[in-house]
């Protein structure tokens, strides 16, 4: 089991009493609310957070990508990434999890820079591959309907730079290279590790889990019953194709607070966590799922099912700790927790989200330090 | 459902579309915007009375089937000019309403041997420097009714009728087909406007004084651009002045179509 200390760097300085209940902190919340001397600070404490994972006992460490929000403020993730190489963090594994491939016009940018951060970290990348969840389409302008082509067609001239002796030809519908030699190329033989996130997609899991590829699902925030179910599809899938997925194959992505006693974990983490879902995370479907971004079908289970599950209404600390949705607690409630839940699950690698909406800089460090310390020792041999 | 109108298949350049038929005398094709044409309507009553009308659901819209080969307005736009040789029509009257008034354009642009007369109703399709209409892939299904009528009475009237499955679904396949075709640039071609002035049949833009949607200016640059086409404005009328001004929308095509 590899545990993975993941940070999204939101704007936690953002005055959230200025935040109307209707409003979405992602896409046109004005960056007027930005200050970039609050930025500045934020940019080297979360850093410093990140390392301290490192440091503490977690064996990989992560950033990830989004555009035009106050939940995240790293739309070029391989910036933070390439400080982090420069830190001192170790042997641990380095994730950007993941480049939203389709965004751009031109994925060999993210060939070049992940190659780039695989050098830097003599082969310890992880490479995450994403579509991007909808609102990228509204950030970035690109069709939400050639999303899914654009995915595939992108990973493939990806994996062609990194495995072909360069120059080489791409010849896509949406991309189309004459001349594909990108220097450097990756450090790992033949590519560095390639996990791929989703909020849960059959389409998704049938492409990673193919056996030319085996790539690692990556789980995002969900509903217990959402993860089970998606996981699960994962291995049996797996079976269709004729082989035993791997716990390798497997992780999951949650946020984890740890401190002292579970009763002030749950006091500590309350306003952040319930900040980080029904402030940070709220957004209208138009944004979350444009048209033509999945299926009809799946738009209309998707739609139907945030209807009806939780996503809708306030959450509380409570829900979403009974939801799975949030671990938090005293380390040895957090121990009892991921004991019974990983091998229910069969994953290898759990990503935990240490920092959250407005969390605080010495909470944080703290529930890292508690986490690496004292729950990863008794977990990390599952 | 009006009796006499008759409702059919037809497989063109491999995609099989639903067309519904009523009507005598010239013979006028009607282009639907991007909530796609369901339901016979009082204005397709109305010019069914004067005219052979037709009223085809896109490619990727309604009952009709969604191509391979559908990925932009044009490819629309041609499939049209090939319905036009598949039914051997000639002296065609063409309407085209919001996107609809954008594939009749492009089609225009290419090729006007069967075609009489256009009609460009609120269209869309043409860059203005800012887009200051609605984004309809960003609003819910309410804020563009409401957006898309200057009668709020109408308006509310519609978002107050009740939604079956059945329509949710022709609803979703709607907007999935219009992003695929229009979400970048967002309902325009950079294209379009370069090559206006090649139509040469006499046209006639329509558009509503307070259109939120397609604005004004947008149908004023249409006019601008199309060599000796007139402007017509509905006022206090929306994006849909076939529904919001019925009459008065018969009237100036029946007008133009009959000069």
């Amino acid at each position: 089991m590899q545990v993975m200390c993941f940070h999204l760097m939101p704007y936690a300085s953002i005055d959230l009493t200025k935040v109307g209940d209707n409003e979405c902190l992602w896409l046109d919340y004005s960056n007027s609310n930005y200050d970039p001397k609050e930025g500045s600070k934020l940019y080297k404490r979360y850093l410093d957070e990140i390392v301290h994972g490192a440091q503490s006992g977690f064996h990989a460490i992560g950033v990830n990508e989004h555009h035009q929000t106050a939940f995240g403020l790293m739309p070029t993730p391989g910036v933070l990434a390439g400080a982090l190489t420069q830190r001192d963090i170790g042997n641990v594994k380095l994730g950007v999890i993941g480049r939203g491939l389709p965004l751009l016009e031109n994925p060999l940018a993210i060939a070049e820079e992940y190659a780039i951060i695989d050098n830097l970290t003599e082969g310890r990348l992880i490479a995450g591959f994403v579509r991007g969840i909808g609102v990228e389409y509204h950030t970035s302008g690109v069709n939400p309907a050639e999303s899914l082509d654009r995915f595939h067609e992108a990973h493939d001239l990806v994996l062609q730079a990194w495995t072909q002796p360069g120059p080489t030809q791409f010849h896509g519908k949406y991309y189309s290279h004459r001349y594909v030699n990108i220097w450097p190329r990756p450090y790992q033989e033949p590519h560095p590790d390639i996990w791929i996130p989703s909020q849960g997609s059959t389409e998704t899991i049938m492409w990673a889990a193919h056996p030319s590829r085996k790539y690692t699902y990556y789980q995002t925030l969900a509903l217990a019953k959402v993860i089970d179910k998606y996981l699960g599809m994962y291995k049996s899938v797996a079976k269709d194709y004729g082989y035993e997925a791997s716990p390798n194959q497997l992780g999951w992505s949650v946020p984890v607070y740890v401190s002292d006693t579970t009763e002030n974990a749950i006091n500590e983490a309350r306003p952040h966590i319930e900040a980080f879902i029904n402030k940070f995370l709220k957004m209208p479907v138009e944004r979350l799922l444009p048209a033509g971004y999945t299926s009809i079908a799946s738009l209309k289970g998707l739609i139907n099912a945030r209807k009806s599950t939780t996503l809708g209404k306030y959450q509380t600390i409570e829900a979403l700790m009974e939801n799975q949705m949030f671990v938090c607690g005293s380390p040895d409630q957090v121990i009892k927790f991921f004991k019974k839940r990983i091998p229910e699950l069969g994953i290898g690698h759990l990503s935990a989200t240490m920092h959250f909406g407005t969390l605080g800089h010495d909470q944080t460090m703290r529930s890292i330090e508690l986490m690496g310390k004292q729950v990863i020792p008794h977990i990390e041999g599952l | 459902m009006s009796e006499g109108m008759e409702e059919f298949r037809e497989k063109i350049c491999g995609c099989e579309i639903s067309i519904k038929r009523k009507g005598k005398g010239k013979k006028v094709l009607f282009l639907h915007g991007g909530r796609g044409a369901p339901v016979w309507l009082p204005f397709m009553e109305e010019l069914s009375n004067k005219f052979e009308l037709y009223v085809p659901e896109h490619p990727g819209y309604g009952q009709s089937d969604t191509p391979e080969w559908l990925d932009k307005m044009e490819d629309v736009g041609y499939f049209y000019l090939e319905l036009i040789e598949h039914f051997k029509m000639q002296n065609i009257h063409l309407v085209g309403a919001s996107i609809g008034g954008w594939i009749a354009a492009e089609m225009c642009i290419r090729n006007t041997n069967n075609i009489k007369s256009l009609v460009l109703a609120a269209p869309a399709g043409l860059s203005l420097q800012r887009q200051y209409g609605l984004d309809p892939f960003l609003s819910t299904d309410d804020e563009f009714t409401r957006k898309a009528f200057y009668d709020q009475t109408l308006a509310e009237g519609m978002i107050n009728q009740e939604v079956d499955e059945a329509t949710m679904d022709l609803i979703l396949k709607n907007k999935t087909t219009g992003a695929r075709l229009s979400w970048k640039p967002r309902l325009f071609s950079p294209q379009l406007e370069k090559w206006l002035f090649r139509i040469n049949i006499p046209t006639l833009i329509i558009s509503g004084s307070h259109d939120n949607i397609c604005p004004l200016d947008q149908s004023k640059l249409f006019n601008e651009k199309i060599e000796g086409s007139q402007l017509a404005i509905i006022e206090n009328c929306g994006h849909l002045p076939h529904v919001e001004k019925t009459d008065e929308y018969c009237e100036l095509i029946t007008n133009f179509i009959m000069e």
